[in-house]
């Protein structure tokens, strides 16, 4: 090899040193990226060598090889649905525990207002005639009411809250989607003309996580190095360089919550899609919506429903404070379960005249007639339709909804836990320890002054040469 | 393993987050003394609680009401006891004024006070209580014996729990006590008819009331014996009750309340914790090679 060859070797190994400092540079810069994984400059040796007659051969230098990304394909792979796992069970968890109106201590609750309803009762049952023990009844019975309306209006609310909530999701899945879409046009691009777009990857790789944690969609590639993206149900939202878009719509027949909308790309009808088609933070969202909180509300309308019935039956029977007066109800006659906790009132004829409460038991007996009071008190052991009393009933429903919540508390912890270690395992995979790349950068320091030094020598040796001539 | 930076610091950042969390749940059982805010924090415990706060509140309004009654009852018993005294002072009178030797004159005399007697019973006949008249069966708003001891009530025993679901007669049938309903006598009458006889000076019709009044006198005392019984039971039930409901509050509070010094020692514990993830992070996060690299 002549010394002119070497110059130029130790010049091609100067450009593939700068490359790698180039790529710590790169690798540092991006130490906290999300969705980042750590390059190589990949040195090879050149080939072929140089062939010196029967003697062996001479080298000829390096060359970069490619900058390569380090990923790690099998905890990747389950990263996503981690990722998914715990965005729902955290959406779910932070969704429930803000419910305070089912606290067991609670002042001013259902099972508070329905004991001192039943209690108001019995101090009238000492004295039937007393208007100032029916005016307590009176008004214990509108605060069972009120606490059956206010109880519902939180979950509802919560309901609704959850409904913003998924709107601006949907939204940024939209984004998501479509930018998915729009690297996979780009990168097939790139690989296409021969190159690999690491960045781009990078930047994909975000993209699907992040749909992972807000939609629960996962990751499908295909062979032209497109990553398509399907909904747990099957619905695919990116598919090749196309996205679909999703939608909200009102549905009433589930008190105008939010419905997601799936818009195919072929054009034909939107398809509503449940919560359980979805994972992430939308399908937890709406689980707990639909599920947790819907089960919740609904078991307060049948409560309500049912209590409000059962009270009514009996108070019918009775009669008024003037012994004439029968056939009234206490609360206001609801006709169906549905909205009963909403519309749960008391009967604006009784809140005006509490002589109307029916204590007695018989026309013409007197004030002191305590019977139908007695029979009234009885209510509260009365089975009703779930085949539990009152107060069976508000123990199952706060005992079905901590079960609810304390199931998706723990499995929150569980998927938390399970996705730090697999986040750690890809970070320790594919991440950037600014360490390793000092290290590296010290090496690329050393070869690229230990060629420069090369390259002076060689020059020199040169030099001497062509003093000769 | 490889162990990068982003993984000390998301360590750490976790770490913390978790000591902070722990030392949280701590203070606030400390603070609030509750264990169980929410159902969630125990489901089962909560839900029980259902049960035991709706019994606190019944057996508290058991023994509310049971108390009202035995009050009432010991009113009940002590007009009884004021009549009893009246029907024992005519009974004497009658006894006295029956002997012949007397004269009309005495008598007459004698006749004003049974008059005098039996208003004072239908004073205490018509004895009220929070309201009521408590001897008027179920018409309990007006009085129940007018100015000739007739009786406008009615014989309805009102009656009140002494257990939740379990009844018990609170009130007096003064139909049947008073006024002789169901084959007694009527005192009422007795005492009227007793007082004619002294004015119209019959020694023979003094005499008749003699008997009449005894066995008035023990049907008061029958009465008396039914209101002491019943108040008995009434104050047992308040006892009873006022124990259930605080047995509810215990098991309440077993249920929910925290653990002070369990509590207390996890707080520690979670600051103690708190502070050397706190520490080992700070010196964790310091250590790096840029730092020893000229």
């Amino acid at each position: 090899m002549d010394l002119v060859g070497i110059i130029m070797n130790a010049g091609a190994g100067l450009g593939v040193y700068r490359a790698q400092v180039a790529t710590v540079s790169h690798n540092i810069a991006n130490a906290n990226t999300p969705g980042y994984a750590r390059q190589d400059a990949v040195p090879t040796e050149t080939v072929p060598a140089e062939e010196i007659g029967t003697n062996g051969y001479i080298g000829r230098g390096v060359a970069l090889q490619g900058v390569v990304q380090n990923r790690d394909k099998f905890v990747e792979n389950q990263i996503n649905t981690a990722y998914a796992n715990s965005a729902s069970t955290s959406a779910q968890t932070d969704a429930l525990s803000t419910i305070t109106a089912l606290d067991p201590q609670g002042q001013g609750g259902v099972t508070d207002a329905i004991a001192k309803f039943y209690s108001s009762l019995r101090d009238l049952n000492q004295n039937a005639g007393d208007l100032g023990l029916r005016q307590a009844v009176v008004y214990s019975a509108q605060n069972v009411a009120k606490s059956f309306n206010t109880t519902v209006n939180s979950i509802s609310s919560a309901r609704s809250a959850i409904d913003q909530n998924v709107s601006s999701l949907v939204d940024k899945v939209n984004a998501l989607t479509a930018s998915v879409a729009d690297l996979n046009r780009r990168i097939s691009q790139a690989v296409n003309s021969g190159r690999t777009p690491n960045d781009l990857l990078d930047v994909r790789q975000n993209d699907i996580d992040q749909l992972a944690q807000i939609i629960g969609a996962r990751p499908v590639p295909d062979d032209h190095s497109n990553v398509n993206m399907v909904l747990p149900d099957g619905t695919s939202l990116v598919s090749g360089i196309v996205a679909s878009k999703l939608s909200i719509q009102a549905n009433n027949s589930n008190s105008n919550h939010y419905d997601v909308v799936f818009s195919p790309v072929d054009g034909s009808a939107p398809i509503p899609l449940k919560g359980t088609d979805m994972g992430g933070q939308i399908g937890g969202l709406l689980t707990s919506r639909d599920a947790t909180l819907g089960s919740a509300e609904a078991s307060l309308d049948a409560l309500a429903f049912d209590l409000t019935k059962t009270v009514n039956q009996q108070h019918e029977l009775g009669y008024a404070l003037d012994g004439i007066t029968t056939n009234q109800d206490l609360f206001v006659m609801l006709s169906a379960p549905s909205a009963a906790a909403k519309n749960m009132s008391v009967d604006p004829a009784i809140v005006a005249n509490p002589s109307l409460l029916a204590a007695a038991g018989n026309t013409g007996t007197g004030p002191g007639d305590n019977t139908n009071l007695v029979a009234l008190i009885g209510t509260e052991s009365t089975k009703l339709s779930n085949g539990l009393n009152v107060q069976e009933g508000m123990a199952k429903l706060t005992s079905d909804f901590g079960i609810a919540v304390a199931t998706v508390q723990d499995s929150a912890t569980f998927d938390k836990n399970l996705l730090a270690d697999l986040t750690n395992a890809r970070e320790s995979s594919s991440g950037v320890s600014v360490d390793e790349e000092l290290i590296h950068l010290t090496a690329a320091q050393t070869a690229y002054s230990a060629l420069t030094k090369v390259i002076t020598t060689t020059n020199t040796m040169l030099d001497t040469l062509m003093k000769l001539i | 393993m490889r162990v990068t930076e982003k993984m000390i610091f998301e360590s750490s950042i976790a770490q913390t987050g978790r000591s902070r969390e722990n030392l949280s749940q701590a203070q606030n059982e400390v603070a609030s003394g509750t264990r169980v805010q929410h159902p969630g924090d125990d489901p089962v415990a909560a839900a029980i609680s259902i049960g035991h706060t709706v019994d606190k509140a019944r057996f508290s309004a058991v023994a509310q009401a049971a108390q009202w009654a035995a009050d009432e009852l010991n009113a009940a018993d002590t007009a009884l006891d004021g009549i009893t005294t009246v029907a024992n002072r005519a009974q004497v009178i009658a006894t006295q004024f029956g002997n012949d030797t007397y004269t009309a004159a005495d008598r007459a005399t004698a006749a004003v006070e049974v008059d005098g007697l039996f208003k004072e019973a239908v004073s205490l006949l018509n004895t009220t209580y929070g309201g009521r008249y408590i001897f008027g069966g179920f018409k309990d708003n007006a009085p129940p014996f007018d100015g000739a001891g007739g009786f406008l009530g009615d014989g309805n025993v009102r009656t009140v729990e002494v257990a939740p679901g379990l009844y018990q007669d609170a009130s007096l049938n003064a139909n049947a006590i008073v006024k002789g309903a169901n084959g007694g006598v009527d005192l009422m009458q007795t005492m009227t008819d007793l007082s004619k006889a002294l004015q119209a000076n019959d020694g023979p019709g003094i005499r008749i009331g003699l008997d009449k009044l005894n066995s008035a006198i023990n049907q008061l005392a029958a009465g008396r014996t039914q209101a002491g019984m019943a108040q008995d039971s009434f104050q047992n039930a308040v006892s009873t009750a006022q124990t259930a409901a605080s047995d509810e509050t215990i098991k309440i509070g077993k249920l929910l309340d925290a653990d002070i010094i369990d509590a207390s020692t996890r707080l520690a514990s979670a600051q103690y914790a708190l502070n050397a993830t706190l520490s080992a992070a700070a010196k964790t996060l310091t250590m790096s090679l840029a730092d020893k690299l000229g």
